[in-house]
């Protein structure tokens, strides 16, 4: 007669074979130990929104993670051994707060946003269009918050708030007041230096301290040249004797979107507004000597039309003469060809650059493009530009499992850094032992998400290894990444919390809730999963990598 | 079996597992030694189109501007045909799910009331000023994920507030085909 503990053995001899065929790298004794961070989301429950928080193994119960938030600055630390961490889902606060108009009426269509300074989850929350009201549930923290009459898309000043810490649960009744700015009106004109009126330029407000935070202001000048526009009002005898320096802005002038008017930005910085002197704002052009631009894009291997989407840009120079305030500066536009890849813009002599970027679809075969044109003065139209977009080179990814064999099946999610800022999803094959084809020249963030694996015990496909990530610099060669992914382990995790943001909430294993794990080094994504719902509510399976050797 | 056949067994069996233990490094068996764990329902795992962050389908707009990084949107998808990501200006008969008025949105240049694809077959999309469309003045643009299932698409709508900063309308942006700009990654949570 064997005794339990050689029952348990024989158990575990028994199993080991198939836990090894489904490489369930579990954990092991010896393992390495590892740190993660847990994102949890539940839309719809416990505060609506996702949070990262910390699980803790488990069974040192005594010791669960309790509410983390504000503040949890270091990731926990797995070992490999614990048969399950605990996660305790933090508990959300009731936010109610109204918004008010600068005459402390209930404010319509107006915004409270909220930035959780990379720590919470951000939200843009909108006032009832009559009341003003807000009710929402929230992750409990500091944020940062910005009052937006209109939501930013009229022209009321808008209020930064560096700090907006709500820390427990507003009741109805007793709600947060937020309040526009009380604002007075600046009039202005834009024109030539011959007084020739400028129609449709583009009149944006900025404070000179935060030059990165929009006010909310902006104008469009009339066919007069003339303006107006809300500024926020200055404190009661700023600028006087004994009291604070008035706050001051900066003016921005520019040409709209499609560069239909050639006119570069003009910035009047360090205004006080309204002029302690009373007059109006001119803002004066000098007579710009301008270029008509035409151009075809086309595909430089056969001048094929080519449509595309173009972003120009160019350093215009200061002319000799005075009386105006323009410095020099960059025009930009952005437009469309037509269907031919054909283009038209006037714009202000000065040394440009034009880029091309193909339409997502085209992607996957052209690259983008970058071409300097000089315009210099004194030419009516310069007419024949052509625009050749290049194949795109090739790219190719290779993916390894952790003993060295190619993986096919594997996506990779391919993530542009800069503009255009495509996602690509492409697919290892065992063929070509990873993927390699045309790819837009750029840097990506690169995400491998490892296939599922038919587990022979269960016949069900499961997880095996974590997703592995990296970076491509693809130039105009081919370039290839290789990546291998590492032995994974599977974690065991419960989440519970209460089931509500009331104090009296009883606390459950809670389902329906996506767990991200992530890397607490880079954020990167290693695995997720969602708690299961119903019988063993709250508990999930996930992988994490093993640490790299050294 | 007898203790002593046991006692004679148990180290070659256990020379046995430790060499194959050894070559997986792998030492774990469900639900063991825990007792009354119950396994998660696999089935929770497998809704088509959910847990969408932040919130689809209502006017909670997403702000972004120079100062707030980049926002990710994203969605847990399983088993869809085809999932697209596209960026538009366009009023579409759904439009009142976000409650969005369509006289708030800002007039802009014809390419975004056609449809930008930024995506194809994947859960999230990133969204960063300096990606964006640019535009001197504020707009509002619908972010919508489509998802082809098995017999049906299934469409969710956020929308993206899009704001300048003045250093950018000013000062020349990043060459996108020279230096790669960093991530400034300032979203919340994840």
């Amino acid at each position: 007669m064997s005794t339990p503990s050689q029952r348990t053995l024989l158990a575990l001899l028994l199993l080991s074979p198939w836990t090894i065929a489904a490489d369930c790298d579990g954990p092991a004794a010896g393992v390495a130990e590892r740190d993660f961070v847990a994102s949890l989301y539940a839309p719809g429950t416990i505060g609506d929104a996702s949070r990262s928080q910390l699980g803790r193994p488990h069974p040192a119960n005594a010791g669960d993670i309790q509410d983390h938030l504000p503040g949890f600055p270091t990731a926990v630390q797995w070992d490999g051994t614990q048969a399950q961490v605990n996660i305790q889902m933090s508990p959300s606060i009731d936010l109610s707060a109204q918004l008010l108009d600068e005459n402390g009426g209930a404010a319509e269509d107006s915004c409270l946003i909220l930035d959780g300074l990379g720590k919470l989850p951000d939200r843009g929350l909108r006032g009832e269009p009559v009341t003003g009201l807000i009710g929402r549930s929230l992750v409990p923290g500091e944020y940062s918050a910005v009052v937006a009459p209109d939501c930013f898309l009229s022209d009321r000043p808008a209020e930064w708030v560096d700090s907006l810490t709500l820390l427990k649960s507003q009741q109805p009744g007793t709600e947060l007041n937020f309040s526009a700015l009380s604002s007075v009106g600046v009039v202005g004109r834009v024109e030539y230096t011959d007084g020739e009126p400028i129609d449709g330029a583009v009149i944006t407000l900025f404070s000179s301290n935060a030059p990165e935070q929009y006010l909310g202001s902006h104008s469009l000048s009339s066919a007069d040249g003339g303006f107006s526009l809300p500024v926020p009002a200055p404190p009661v005898d700023c600028g006087t004797k004994g009291s604070p320096p008035c706050p001051t802005y900066d003016l921005l002038v520019s040409a709209p979107r499609d560069g239909r008017i050639p006119l570069p930005p003009i910035r009047l910085q360090q205004l006080v507004l309204p002029s302690p002197s009373g007059g109006s704002l001119l803002v004066r052009y000098p007579p710009l000597p301008t270029t008509m631009l035409r151009g075809q894009v086309v595909v430089a291997d056969d001048g094929t039309p080519f449509p595309a989407r173009l972003h120009i840009e160019g350093d215009v120079p200061e002319p000799p003469n005075l009386g105006h305030q323009f410095e020099g500066g960059l025009f930009r536009a952005e437009l469309l060809t037509d269907a031919e890849g054909r283009f038209e813009l006037e714009v202000p002599s000065g040394s440009y650059l034009l880029w091309t970027f193909p339409s997502y679809d085209e992607a996957s075969r052209f690259d983008r493009t970058e071409l300097a044109v000089e315009v210099p003065p004194g030419v009516e139209l310069l007419d024949g530009l052509e625009v050749s977009v290049p194949l795109a080179p090739l790219a190719r990814v290779e993916v390894a499992l952790p003993d060295g064999r190619d993986l096919a099946g594997a996506d990779i999610i391919l993530r542009m850094r800069e503009p255009p800022a495509y996602t690509f999803r492409r697919q290892t094959s065992s063929g070509l032992g990873g993927w390699a084809g045309p790819l837009m020249t750029g840097t990506y963030d690169v995400e491998v998400i490892p296939p599922l694996s038919e587990n022979i015990e269960t016949g069900l496909f499961e997880k095996t290894h974590a997703r592995v990530h990296s970076v491509l610099n693809h130039g105009e060669s081919t370039d290839i990444l290789e990546l291998q992914l590492r032995r994974s382990d599977e974690l065991s995790g419960f989440v519970y919390g209460p089931i509500d943001s009331s104090p009296a909430s009883p606390t459950e294993g809670l389902g329906g809730v996506q767990v991200q794990l992530r890397d607490p080094a880079t954020g990167n994504l290693l695995d997720e999963a969602v708690t299961a719902s119903e019988e063993g509510a709250g508990f999930f399976r996930a992988l994490l990598p093993r640490p790299q050797s050294p | 079996m007898s203790s002593l056949r046991a006692r004679l067994l148990l180290p070659l069996l256990l020379s046995a597992f430790l060499t194959a233990s050894g070559l997986s490094g792998c030492l774990w068996l469900p639900d063991w030694p825990i007792a009354d764990k119950v396994e998660p329902d696999p089935s929770t795992d497998n809704l088509p189109f959910a847990h969408c962050n932040p919130r689809p389908n209502r006017w909670e707009p997403i702000l972004v501007g120079a100062a707030t990084g980049s926002r990710t949107v994203e969605c847990r998808i399983r088993g869809a045909e085809s999932v697209l990501w596209t960026l538009s200006t366009e009023v579409d008969e759904e439009q009142p799910t976000l409650e969005l008025d369509p006289s708030l949105l800002v007039e802009l240049a014809p390419e975004l009331r056609t449809p930008l694809v930024l995506g194809r077959d994947v859960e999230s999309v990133r969204l960063r000023r300096d990606m964006l469309p640019w535009s001197p003045r504020p707009y509002v643009a619908v972010l919508r994920a489509s998802v082809q299932l098995p017999g049906e698409v299934t469409t969710k709508r956020w929308p993206i507030l899009v704001i300048p900063a003045a250093d950018e309308l000013d000062s020349r942006l990043p060459s996108p085909l020279s230096e790669p700009s960093g991530d400034d990654d300032s979203e919340g949570a994840r």
